[in-house]
């Protein structure tokens, strides 16, 4: 692909190079393209906003349209929350594009890798064909719908949850970071604080790479104006992340950890805090902990469990987690002191930890202590996010669209018997379920004995997919691979993917489908934010093609389904739903949630971005209790059905936040399997052996990679061509390694692979690492093939997390072979 | 006249290649070639290490060696402006350019069989815009200018950095801020 600027300079007339006015240079040299001066900007005739679509943050764009094309990409000067910047995923999002294997037509899979362009009307046939089939057989829960950053998302997912009627619609929380919403959830009830990075002055950061893995553009900007003004991090990680490397730089300190092993570090952190009253009690939130002499320590008016979790620690100190953790009680006495005394410090944890079989709990570890240290909703710390609901337009929306009703709802993971706590799919349970009818039966059974009514096992015999790869970005992947490849060979299944590309999910479905992408289509985006943000994504230029919006798509389905006799999808098919309609829809939603303050639509509309009067955190927010939780609360109740209505007496949240050492829903049935303080404790893939002696390091991605997104973009390969397996030089002498050696990882679980090594000062000895989305196999993707080694070849399906049903994909053993 | 170039924060750099891509992008270039190159290095052993990302282009050199190396003189320096210019036209693709550029910024095309180089985004600078690169830097770490200027807006910054060729040999439009807490040994 060639994006052909030049030519247009030389036919447009490129102005021969002057001397320009270099003090205005200086002053240019941050500038994105401002709204509010567009008039004045000399190529405002080709500048259009819109939004990336690349990452979660969504960030709000300028684009360059000549012709119909975009050529360019700019950061968008009216928003605060990318401040301005885009990343440099966000100029390689052009390529999705006009990436020349771009699909224009529905695609019908004829044979392994064989697919044949066939009409909308043949697709969405077979489609509602096989729903009609699928619903009679084993009912609308057998469909399972996963959406990731495609158009339309809230219409989408409505209608399949809605109309069609399935539980099982989610995005990607159990590869992602179900262990850090549950923990937080249930430990400060906010399920996804975040990092108030701009006002901290001491951060502990337990498993995350702000930096590398790019979540947030705007956590780069903030970490760094932070160390440029003195704050400290101490960055735990087994790893040299990218975020270590710039603390380092700026006076602060790497801890590398042995993998999994943060829960010990945190708890040991906290008894030193315990251990000391007479000098952190006057760093305490009185309301949350308090101590004196009569009680010791003991709970403020809002605080929970303090004395039993303080008992559950005395003997956690800091030489018993130096053992396990292989850092060194000084520091981990350091860690407690400087981030407690600290009138602005941070405590945080992302991934890194949570994708474990212990990674609730040692998420639950993290944010304990960051209660204990008083860094909850205040400056610089873990502030949870503005009370603004992210659920946007629902099926209301759509003229007649009613709600129907298909009995209690019974998510696939609750078939499975699991508890859990927070609404998110267990992604590993799914292709178990695939490939055995009688899984969920079976895996309730050993869980939890028989099954009430109202919990009814079913197989999985629908999969429609979007933005996502299952069979490389999950774990087990040949277990992925067996699961769809059997729902391909069956008559009464149906497995569709929704992508620009025949990506190596669409290569195991029956039906790929033409989207949109992001620069033609419009939608509306309320990304996670510490204070009210929405962005406007513009279709700019035209969809090429028979490419259509998922919302085009979802009234084709339903009057596929309609004409079947499934009349509720009626209202869909016939809705005319002008883009001006939508949009304004789910302004209202929104404004709606906002209370006095609205969504300006004109500024909305002319800027492409709109946040709130007051663009900064909110601390210590008052009146954000169980009442404004509601749908958490209602979420909690669902899954652990005899709580229902009954609120624990000790549920208030206090306006500057908790820290809920014991929970007491832990300690009522049926829930009371689950310990209710943190704990430190190991799964099965943890511990190294003589057979697998080292522990592999899963999560962590590279900056360019986003798997499904990326791995067939040329710019993206360009920047990070494979994956390597970092390994410390120690571990690759005894292994006779020299660099860039192949190798051989065998895994506990019982894959292997074969990838490159990276040999490097840059991770703890005893560790390997490598990074996800490499190591495709999909003839139909020839830029992404081969590429690399697909890490989920080693992970497991049974290293499930059995609180969050978060997956292992962290947590591994190995061993490393040289291949002569 | 007033000379251009570039100022570069390694302390600030993510190693992100957000300048990378947005050179790309802006001027349409082939994928195995990189106007703007973000190198990562880390020395020391486990666990003292220190990580350096530094974010290379043309410097424009006031005694740039690219320009003595070219035997059809497709390189020059621009009179008006102090700029090291290529003329296509006149590359035969010999490489020697490639050669004595002392921080890799000439780019061979095996494509093309001709080198290319930065322009400093010349279309941009005379709009009065800074360079790709620049404008896309997430953490302002890269920085364009008029070299006093530049220079006095960061009063600690140099054109030497280590690793780099000493500045005296092409005297290179570029200001390198110290590293810090401690240099790279």
């Amino acid at each position: 692909m060639s994006i052909d600027r030049r030519r247009f300079l030389q036919l447009g007339g490129a102005a021969a190079v002057t001397t320009p006015l270099a003090a205005q240079l200086l002053a240019s040299s941050r500038e994105a393209v401002d709204p509010a001066a567009l008039d004045q900007h000399p190529d405002k005739k080709y500048l259009k906003p819109t939004a990336c679509d690349m990452c979660g943050a969504q960030c709000p764009t300028f684009v360059r349209v000549v012709n119909d094309k975009v050529v360019a990409t700019f950061a968008n000067a009216a928003s605060s929350y990318s401040g301005g910047k885009i990343c440099g995923k966000a100029h390689a999002a052009v390529q999705k594009a006009y990436h020349p294997n771009r699909i224009t037509q529905p695609m019908m899979r004829r044979g392994p890798g064989r697919y044949e362009p066939v009409s909308w009307t043949e697709a969405i046939d077979f489609i509602a064909d096989r729903l009609m089939l699928i619903a009679k057989n084993h009912g609308e829960n057998a469909v399972h719908v996963y959406m990731g950053l495609g158009s339309h998302a809230d219409i989408w997912k409505s209608f399949w949850k809605k109309t069609w009627g399935t539980s099982n619609v989610f995005g990607n929380d159990s590869v992602c970071d179900a262990g850090r919403r549950t923990g937080c959830a249930l430990t400060m009830g906010d399920s996804r604080p975040l990092p108030d990075l701009a006002n901290t002055r001491v951060g502990v950061v337990f498993g995350t790479d702000y930096l590398s893995s790019t979540k947030y553009l705007w956590y780069a900007t903030q970490l760094l104006g932070a160390m440029d003004s003195g704050a400290k991090f101490y960055v735990i990680d087994p790893r040299f992340s990218a975020t270590a490397a710039r603390a380092v730089a700026h006076g602060g300190t790497w801890v590398p950890i042995q993998p999994g092993t943060d829960a010990a570090l945190a708890m040991a952190m906290a008894n030193v805090i315990f251990a000391a009253p007479d000098k952190y009690a006057k760093h305490m939130n009185p309301d949350l902990v308090a101590w004196t002499k009569q009680r010791g320590w003991h709970d403020g008016p809002y605080g929970l469990g303090v004395a039993r979790y303080a008992a559950s620690l005395k003997d956690k100190t800091p030489e018993w987690a130096q053992t396990i953790t292989g850092v060194s009680a000084k520091l981990i006495r350091e860690m407690a002191d400087t981030v407690t005394t600290s009138t602005q410090g941070l405590v945080d944890a992302w991934t890194g930890i949570s994708h474990r079989y212990n990674g609730f709990y040692g998420i639950r570890a993290v944010m304990c202590l960051a209660g204990l240290a008083n860094t909850i909703d205040r400056k610089g710390g873990l502030v949870r996010q503005h009370g603004f609901s992210r659920n946007k337009v629902q099926c209301t929306s759509i003229p007649g669209a009613t709600y129907r009703q298909v009995g209690p709802k019974n998510q696939l993971v609750q078939a499975c018997g699991m508890y859990r706590f927070v609404r998110s799919d267990v992604n590993a349970f799914v292709p178990k379920a695939m490939l055995a009818p009688d899984f969920a039966a079976q895996e309730y059974a050993r869980r939890r004995g028989k099954p009430p009514a109202s919990v009814v096992p079913y197989p999985v015999k629908g999969f429609i997919t979007s933005t996502r790869n299952f069979a490389n970005g999950n774990s087990d992947s040949p277990l992925w691979r067996k699961a769809l490849n059997k729902l391909l060979a069956e008559k009464d299944s149906l497995v569709v993917d929704i992508n620009l590309v025949i990506s190596e999910q669409g290569a195991h479905s029956h039906l790929v489908l033409p989207e949109a992408a992001y620069c033609e289509r419009d939608d509306f985006i309320t990304p996670s934010s510490l204070y009210p943000t929405v962005h406007l994504r513009r279709a700019v230029v035209p969809a090429p093609g028979e490419a259509k919006t998922f919302y085009a798509i979802t009234k084709l389905i339903a009057a596929a389904l309609n004409k079947r006799g499934f009349k509720s999808a009626a209202p869909w098919a016939d809705a005319v739903v002008p883009k001006q309609n939508y949009l304004e829809a789910v302004r209202e939603s929104v404004s709606k949630d906002q209370g006095s303050e609205k969504v300006d639509w004109d500024q909305l509309a002319k800027n492409g971005a709109w946040q709130t009067a007051n663009p900064a955190p909110r601390y210590g927010r008052k009146g954000f209790g169980w009442s404004k939780l509601g749908k958490f609360t209602r979420s909690f109740d669902f899954y652990v059905p005899s709580l229902a209505g009954k609120r624990p007496p000790n549920d208030k949240l206090h306006p500057a936040g908790k820290a809920n050492a014991a929970l007491a829903k832990f300690e009522m049935p049926p829930a009371n399997t689950f310990e209710p303080l943190p704990v430190y404790r190991t799964g099965t893939f943890h511990e190294p052996s003589a057979k697998f002696p080292l522990r592999l390091v899963g999560c962590g991605r590279h900056q360019w990679s986003s798997a499904s997104k990326t791995s067939h973009l040329p710019m993206c390969v360009e920047k990070e061509p494979e994956n390597l397996l970092t390994i410390n030089t120690i571990d690759a002498n005894k292994l006779g390694l020299a660099q860039r050696a192949k190798v051989r990882v065998h895994s506990k679980a019982g894959g292997f692979t074969d990838i490159r090594v990276n040999v490097s000062e840059s991770i703890k000895p005893g560790c390997v690492h490598m990074s996800n989305g490499y190591g495709q196999r999909n003839t139909l993707e020839p830029l992404a093939r081969g590429r690399g080694a697909n890490v989920n070849e080693l992970t497991s399906a049974d290293n499930v997390d059995p609180v969050a049903g978060a997956e292992g994909l962290a947590e591994m053993v190995v061993r490393v072979e040289p291949i002569k | 006249m007033k000379r251009l170039g570039f100022y570069f924060n390694a302390n600030n750099c993510i190693g992100c290649k957000s300048c990378e891509s947005a050179c790309t992008e802006w001027n349409g270039l082939e994928m195995a070639v990189n106007w703007r190159q973000v190198v990562t290095e880390t020395l020391g052993k486990y666990p003292d290490l220190r990580q350096s990302n530094f974010s290379m282009a043309c410097n424009n050199c006031q005694d740039a060696p690219c320009v003595k190396a070219c035997p059809t003189e497709a390189l020059r320096v621009d009179r008006d402006n102090g700029l090291v210019q290529l003329s296509k036209d006149k590359c035969i693709g010999c490489r020697y350019c490639e050669w004595a550029c002392p921080y890799g910024a000439i780019q061979y095309s095996a494509k093309l069989k001709k080198v290319s180089k930065c322009t400093l985004c010349s279309d941009r600078i005379a709009d009065n815009l800074a360079p790709a690169c620049v404008t896309s830097c997430p953490t302002e770490c890269l920085q364009f200018g008029d070299m006093d200027a530049l220079g006095r807006a960061h009063p600690e910054a140099k054109p030497d950095y280590p690793g780099l060729e000493e500045s005296a040999y092409a005297n290179p439009n570029l200001l390198c801020e110290p590293l810090r807490p401690k240099k790279i040994d």
